[in-house]
């Protein structure tokens, strides 16, 4: 192996790390916490994760990628399989479209759009579901979910941010 | 231009799934299962340290309740023991009538225990995963429950997991009897905290307080466990607090309940009488 081969795995690997990061999360949130509306940390996680590297790392969080942690997401919550991948596919591709409007502003901006896409990702959500139950479902836990994200935002994206930050530290290195 | 394609192409993907889970439910099902045995050892292992945390936050929690809790508790061991005396003599006086009536026998449901590895859910489902499948002989339909009642019942089973629909969940149907009045009902699940009691006879009368348990119906759950308690009576909409905390739900045990089989369960009748 060449050092320039060497360089591409890495840098390959590195293209992964967003994917992973939210993978793992994912589980994270899955686990027996034993909180209150437990079922809504899982979508707002994904959510969350999702919107910020398709606003700051869009070629690191494509819409296949998405679109599997969507499928993950559906297989540990237990929703519909398709649900939230379809929910996450529409929230890259907005928020990948706004990136020049949202990302490189304050910090404040990048939660105002997290507002915006969340609230359009839960009806959105909403909609599949009473679609899927062919039934008028009670939305009240869309509206838990959209609120628990808005608030979870500077929460989560700390904690992204030191993923970012680490992910640079290498880009430099290379 | 490939970023749309891309686009089109995978909210196709994502539609189609959602309608072969609607008409496949089967096979979208077992496929969902054999994905979540491959998680499940993951869960497994990470949710040990989770369950430490919250063992540890409950006795803290105790701690500091100890002696008013300490206080009830004396109170009611007193009270139960006047109410195991009144059980023994009834249970006596129950196996009595029952060997006089010749009675079908109902199956003593054996189970499995399980510990809960997932309490994600979405936000529209109410599931639990729990560490016990197929290999230990969990089957879809069978009932879940903890120390005080039912939890809810198994949907998907994998090999060596399973998840459970909670009774909360939008989808979940459990046949119910009202224990004192015997009034047949439908507990049926929508989300919230307190599922509501349908099918109710129109001449029923349910007040607040009252016991709601299985009614066996249907063959899918043993008769008698115990579900909840009436909560609220308002406008003919009668919503039932199940005696399961959801928030301490660390483990459940999935009854493998069958129906006593008519060759084995009846009492052969002579040739001749």
């Amino acid at each position: 192996m060449t050092d320039g081969d060497v360089g591409r795995v890495g840098l390959l690997l590195r293209g992964c790390i967003p994917t992973c990061a939210t993978a793992v999360l994912l589980i994270l949130a899955a686990l027996p916490w034993g909180l209150p509306h437990g079922g809504v940390l899982l979508p707002v996680c994904a959510m969350v994760s999702v919107y910020y590297w398709s606003l700051y790392r869009p070629e690191q969080m494509p819409l296949g990628a998405a679109f599997l942690l969507g499928i993950l997401a559906d297989l540990l919550g237990g929703e519909p399989l398709g649900t939230l991948a379809l929910v996450l596919v529409v929230v890259q591709a907005i928020a990948s479209g706004q990136q020049r409007s949202l990302a490189g502003k304050s910090f404040a901006v990048a939660w105002l759009g997290y507002m915006l896409i969340s609230a359009c990702a839960a009806i959105l959500h909403w909609i599949v579901i009473c679609v899927f139950f062919v039934e008028l479902v009670d939305p009240t836990a869309a509206v838990v979910s959209h609120a628990l994200g808005v608030v979870l935002y500077p929460i989560l994206s700390i904690l992204l941010v030191r993923v970012h930050r680490l992910m640079r530290v290498y880009d430099d290195g290379t | 231009m490939a970023q749309r394609f891309a686009l089109v192409l995978l909210l196709a993907a994502a539609i189609t799934l959602l309608v072969l889970g609607k008409t496949h439910t089967d096979a979208v099902g077992r496929m969902r299962m054999a994905a979540i045995d491959v998680i499940a050892p993951v869960l497994e292992v990470m949710s040990r340290p989770v369950e430490a945390a919250r063992t540890l936050v409950a006795r803290v929690e105790n701690a500091w309740y100890l002696f008013e809790e300490n206080a009830v508790l004396r109170d009611q061991q007193r009270r139960l023991l006047h109410w195991q005396a009144i059980a023994r003599r009834l249970e006596q006086e129950n196996a009595q009538l029952r060997a006089q009536l010749n009675l079908v026998s109902v199956l003593r449901p054996n189970f499995v225990s399980a510990r809960v590895i997932g309490d994600s859910g979405g936000s529209f489902v109410q599931t639990r995963l729990i560490n016990a499948g197929e290999r230990d002989g969990v089957f879809k339909g069978q009932a879940a429950v903890n120390g005080v009642g039912l939890a809810g019942r198994v949907v998907e089973t994998g090999q060596h997991s399973a998840r459970l629909l909670l009774l909360t969940d939008l989808n979940s149907r459990v046949p119910v009897v009202v224990q004192s009045s015997r009034f047949r009902a439908v507990l049926a699940g929508d989300n919230s905290v307190r599922p509501r009691l349908i099918f109710l006879p129109a001449n029923a009368k349910v007040s607040p307080g009252e016991r709601i348990v299985t009614s066996g119906h249907g063959g899918v759950f043993p008769p008698g466990i115990p579900v909840g308690m009436v909560a609220s009576v308002a406008d003919g909409e009668v919503r039932v607090q199940p005696f399961v905390d959801w928030g301490r739900l660390e483990y459940v045990s999935v009854l493998r309940y069958q129906l006593p089989r008519p060759e084995t369960g009846r009492p052969k009748q002579e040739p001749g009488t």
